[in-house]
């Protein structure tokens, strides 16, 4: 069971924080110019986030995890199909689990 | 010549309709990352309402992953606070695509601009970004992927919501790696068009470090925190 103040409670905050970066680059923009460093690091941040969900997420899954993942990312690279990589991920973690690893 | 910069910001029906069709390479990813969302709720033992609302109003894959490990079965404020945190970090790339939007359509009415700005999502800026980068200046376009991805994406939750509790003991099938997977397929994307060592070097170990000696999901931050200023500090 879950407590459901704390359900919207969850729900609200997190959609106010998305909404509030989806209008707030627009709202900004009209007072606040952009220096070389401010674009790099802003540039740096999806692939920094990924990376920080990735990793951690993997590792916790122990070699199973790590293989699965690093199989999707090959996928990926070569094929740029995300929907074939997941797959591809899947049954490696599957296949991996099914031969005791 | 005209100065495209020049040129007026419009909202067209014709404009919505090409949007329409521009959305539909990235509705099998859309309704695959939706019902993975969907099948990671009711995994996590939420009601079915709370999982169909969380789709609707945050509209936020990613974000909404990362939320649903951190959720709590009671009232706690720190998961709350560690929800914000990593909602705001995984989101903060909207910031600077809706930045982006100002020099392309900043002479539009600002009550349509602030009432869609919340269906902004990657496929939209991708779509919108080349449609805007060709010279065009109509944002019905990006009003278009939204009409097409946002009734998909919720209507996938649900369906995933249903279905993926059908399947019994989902690590069996590697369902429980499902959200690594999706993230290394978006971080895969992101490294084709931008190789840098140092910064993503700097995100993994502050990730690693922080999921090692950090409680909650402060890890997600520490790692974004870490790229982007060793990126700023040698652009």
């Amino acid at each position: 069971m879950t407590d459901p103040s704390f359900d919207w409670a969850m729900i609200a905050t997190t959609a106010l924080v998305t909404y509030l970066l989806r209008a707030g680059g627009y709202f900004l923009m009209a007072a606040v110019p952009m220096t070389g460093r401010v674009k790099a690091g802003l540039d740096a941040l999806p692939a920094s986030i990924f990376i920080a969900v990735v990793a951690p997420a993997a590792v916790k899954a122990g070699p199973v995890g790590v293989i699965a993942v690093g199989a999707a990312g090959l996928s990926m690279w070569f094929s740029r199909s995300e929907i074939l990589s997941i797959i591809v991920g899947l049954c490696m973690a599957a296949a991996l689990r099914a031969g005791g690893l | 010549m005209t100065n495209p910069s020049a040129l007026r910001a419009t909202a067209t029906r014709a404009g919505v309709v090409q949007g329409m069709r521009d959305a539909i390479p990235f509705a099998p990813g859309t309704l695959i990352f939706g019902a993975s969302v969907g099948a990671a709720a009711a995994h996590k033992g939420l009601p079915a309402l709370v999982a169909i609302a969380q789709s609707a109003l945050v509209y936020a894959g990613a974000s909404q992953m990362v939320t649903l490990e951190l959720w709590s079965n009671q009232w706690r404020w720190a998961a709350l606070a560690a929800g914000a945190g990593a909602t705001a970090a995984i989101n903060a790339r909207f910031l600077l695509m809706s930045a982006g939007f100002r020099r392309w359509i900043g002479g539009l009415n600002p009550a349509l601009v602030y009432s869609t700005l919340f269906f902004l999502t990657d496929p939209s800026f991708a779509v919108g970004a080349r449609r805007f980068a060709a010279g065009e200046r109509d944002y019905g376009v990006t009003l278009g992927v939204a009409m097409v991805l946002y009734p998909a994406w919720v209507m996938a939750t649900a369906a995933g919501f249903y279905g993926g509790a059908l399947i019994a003991r989902p690590e069996r099938y590697g369902l429980d790696l499902i959200m690594p997977l999706v993230f290394v397929c978006m971080l895969t994307s992101f490294l084709r068009s931008t190789r840098r060592i140092a910064p993503y070097t700097a995100a993994t170990l502050a990730a690693l470090g922080a999921w090692l000696w950090l409680p909650g999901g402060w890890y997600i931050v520490a790692g974004a925190l870490a790229g982007a200023l060793t990126a700023a500090a040698a652009p």
